[in-house]
């Protein structure tokens, strides 16, 4: 989608969030028979998010008919190291407490210092060593220095 | 007060506390040194560290993280003309014509210097202005919280500058996640799906966590800036502080005007740093004979912004610590490590846990100046460090970032959070929202509540009682205030870009 578009977009979104809002408000279970129970403020605020994202749309067709044919396309942002990132570190925190805290960070470090470096600076070796040191360092440190809990897996 | 203050100094001058400082100040500053790392995500990080201390060494950590993150700025801002924070935006602006011109020195000097300065006037400023101020709130009741909340949400207009229409979703948006998770007074749970993790709700730290550490790895990510090499100036001289006494003297007025702005944005709930240092370093230039010569490489423009930013610390302590409302993001920050350590921030907190206050009070003393000594003698350092790179950096975060949500309920659910929450960010971010605002709402949306319900039942649903208090009152004209004042200032926004156009 056209950057122009991206306000009225998010404006039409944001109404029929605050729209599904309301509606559970309403049935938000609550113990007093006072107006002001626990659906109150939800309800409240449901009706300014709706308000304040219809101003939103409105501004946004300005923008859309303001910027019409000006779109400018400055820089490629990297999506696909966006994506890797955001599934590693999904990959990450569900792996977490089966495989334990030292694996799986060294692992995502690993991946992750890959993902975030350009080809030619990419030395392997160099990025394993880091990885597997740092995750071994943190565990460490917060379990036996600082009387942390972590998840220790299969290891443990 | 005298023997307070004493108690709380010997609380700090242990060992375990100076050295939790220096390691403190150190840290921060590198943290606030390098662009795309702020003085938020070292408090963040370094917050897990603290779970297993006793509370006086924790908060000692936390007040020299702070100290030195603020101040840290300053060194990217001048040597590479990146700020570092946003709290060294204004830095930039005279600080490097400064530094190109071969006068990196003075202009490091002058910028320690007076953020030791700023730091010292708001600490003054926070012992004289708290303590009495906490008095004051041991008499508000639940209409007198529920009238500061709104009070303080209208902050999000000056937070959101341009943007107001963005701002005020973004807080909604964060009223609204803060509505998950169990009602208060009457404890059913709502907006939880059916998933009992969330019966809590969100806590502050993993969704802080996210929002503002997590989606910066993923806009990292995105771009290319973390690959370039950073042009650092390193071949610079250090002779004294690099400026006489006689430039000294003439910076006074400046110095002391740019201290007050700072404290007075410090103070005021959700705004810090990050619009002092702007807002002192313009009024400034409008009030000098010359303001043409600033961003050429003046000094004032250099005083003016690096007093504000770290006078800006006293300032936010002050609601933090008296009313529980934090100063800035910071602040949002430390308030979940007081919490973690079972204390909850408000005027009973003077009474019930003194010691602490005051060993704050004194932390915040020494750590002033350990950044002064430690920035003077280990510049070269910092700025070597600045070219450390990012794509190493970042991901050894990510993994202390879970380190920190994980140990907070030794759940893995917290880290979920923080990726919920670092999704968010990154999203919002994109769509040109300001991420700021939302902590204001999901700190202050639950005392909103809390404190408009509670009233409603002591006063029988009756909204009289709302307009008979006087504090309450005096907030509410104030909050009507703040809206007049920002939908003029907004409308004058419109008419200039109407007549650009």
């Amino acid at each position: 989608m056209k950057k122009k578009y991206w306000d009225l977009a998010s404006g039409i979104v944001l109404f029929l969030f605050s729209i599904v809002l309301y509606i559970g408000a309403m049935n938000v279970r609550t113990l007093e028979v006072s107006t002001f129970g626990s659906g109150f403020f939800p309800k409240i605020v449901a009706v300014m998010l709706a308000l304040a994202s219809l101003a939103l749309i409105v501004g946004g067709i300005k923008t859309a008919k303001a910027a019409d044919g000006a779109e400018e396309a400055k820089g490629n942002p990297r999506w696909k190291a966006v994506l890797a990132t955001f599934t590693i570190m999904v990959a990450y925190a569900a792996l977490l407490p089966f495989v334990g805290f030292m694996i799986t960070t060294a692992v995502y470090l690993f991946l992750q210092i890959n993902i975030l470096s350009e080809n030619r600076h990419r030395k392997p070796f160099l990025f394993a060593v880091v990885s597997i040191v740092t995750s071994v360092a943190i565990y460490y440190l917060f379990v036996k220095a600082f009387n942390l809990m972590l998840p220790a897996g299969f290891l443990g | 007060m005298l023997d307070l203050f004493a108690a709380g100094f010997a609380s700090v001058l242990t060992l375990g506390s100076l050295f939790m400082i220096v390691l403190g100040v150190f840290v921060g500053i590198i943290f606030g040194s390098i662009p795309g790392l702020t003085t938020t995500m070292a408090v963040a990080l370094c917050l897990p560290l603290t779970f297993g201390m006793p509370p006086a060494i924790a908060m000692s950590l936390l007040m020299g993280l702070y100290i030195g993150g603020t101040s840290g700025g300053l060194i990217s801002a001048i040597l590479i003309n990146i700020p570092g924070t946003p709290a060294s935006v204004a830095t930039c602006w005279d600080g490097h014509p400064m530094a190109s011109r071969g006068e990196a020195g003075k202009a490091l000097g002058a910028g320690v210097v007076f953020s030791f300065l700023g730091t010292l006037l708001s600490i003054v400023a926070l012992v004289f202005i708290a303590p009495p101020l906490a008095e004051l709130a041991l008499l508000f009741g639940p209409v007198e919280y529920f009238a500061l909340a709104l009070f303080a949400l209208t902050m999000i207009g000056t937070l959101a500058g341009k943007q107001l229409t963005k701002g005020i979703i973004v807080g909604l948006l964060g009223l609204i996640l803060a509505f998950v998770g169990m009602a208060p007074i009457d404890a059913y749970p709502r907006f939880t799906f059916g998933i009992h993790d969330l019966d809590g709700g969100f806590d502050i730290l993993p969704a802080l966590i996210g929002l503002f550490a997590v989606s910066e790895i993923l806009n990292v990510a995105e771009s290319e800036f973390s690959l370039k090499k950073e042009n650092v100036l390193t071949n610079f001289k250090m002779k004294g502080f690099g400026f006489s006494l006689k430039e000294f003297w003439g910076q006074m007025y400046n110095m002391i005007r740019s201290a007050l702005i700072g404290i007075g944005i410090g103070i005021l709930p959700g705004i810090g740093a990050g619009t002092s240092n702007i807002v002192a370093y313009s009024v400034a230039k409008s009030q000098d004979k010359h303001p043409e010569k600033y961003g050429t490489g003046c000094l004032d423009g250099i005083v003016a912004s690096e007093t504000s930013n770290n006078a800006s610390i006293g300032g936010a302590m002050v609601p933090l610590l008296t009313l529980g409302v934090p100063g800035d993001t910071v602040t949002a920050m430390i308030l979940g490590g007081l919490m973690i350590h079972g204390l909850t921030p408000g005027p009973l907190l003077f009474i019930a846990n003194g010691e602490v206050v005051y060993g704050i009070f004194a932390s915040l003393i020494i750590a002033n100046i350990v950044m002064l000594v430690m920035e003077f003698f280990g510049i070269r350092v910092f700025a070597k460090l600045l070219s450390v790179p990012k794509h190493l950096l970042l991901p050894v975060i990510f993994s202390l970032c879970v380190v920190g949500a994980y140990g907070l309920n030794n759940r893995v659910f917290d880290v979920w959070v923080v990726m919920l929450f670092g999704v968010i960010g990154y999203v919002l971010t994109k769509l040109k929202f300001p991420t700021s605002p939302m902590i204001l709402g999901i700190i202050l949306g639950p005392m909103a509540e809390t404190g408009f319900r509670r009233g409603m039942q002591m006063n029988e649903g009756s909204f009289l009682m709302f307009f008979t208090r006087p504090i309450a009152v005096f907030f509410f004209l104030a909050t009507a205030f703040m809206i007049v004042l920002t939908a003029v200032g907004n409308a004058k926004n419109r008419k200039k870009e109407g007549t650009k156009a």
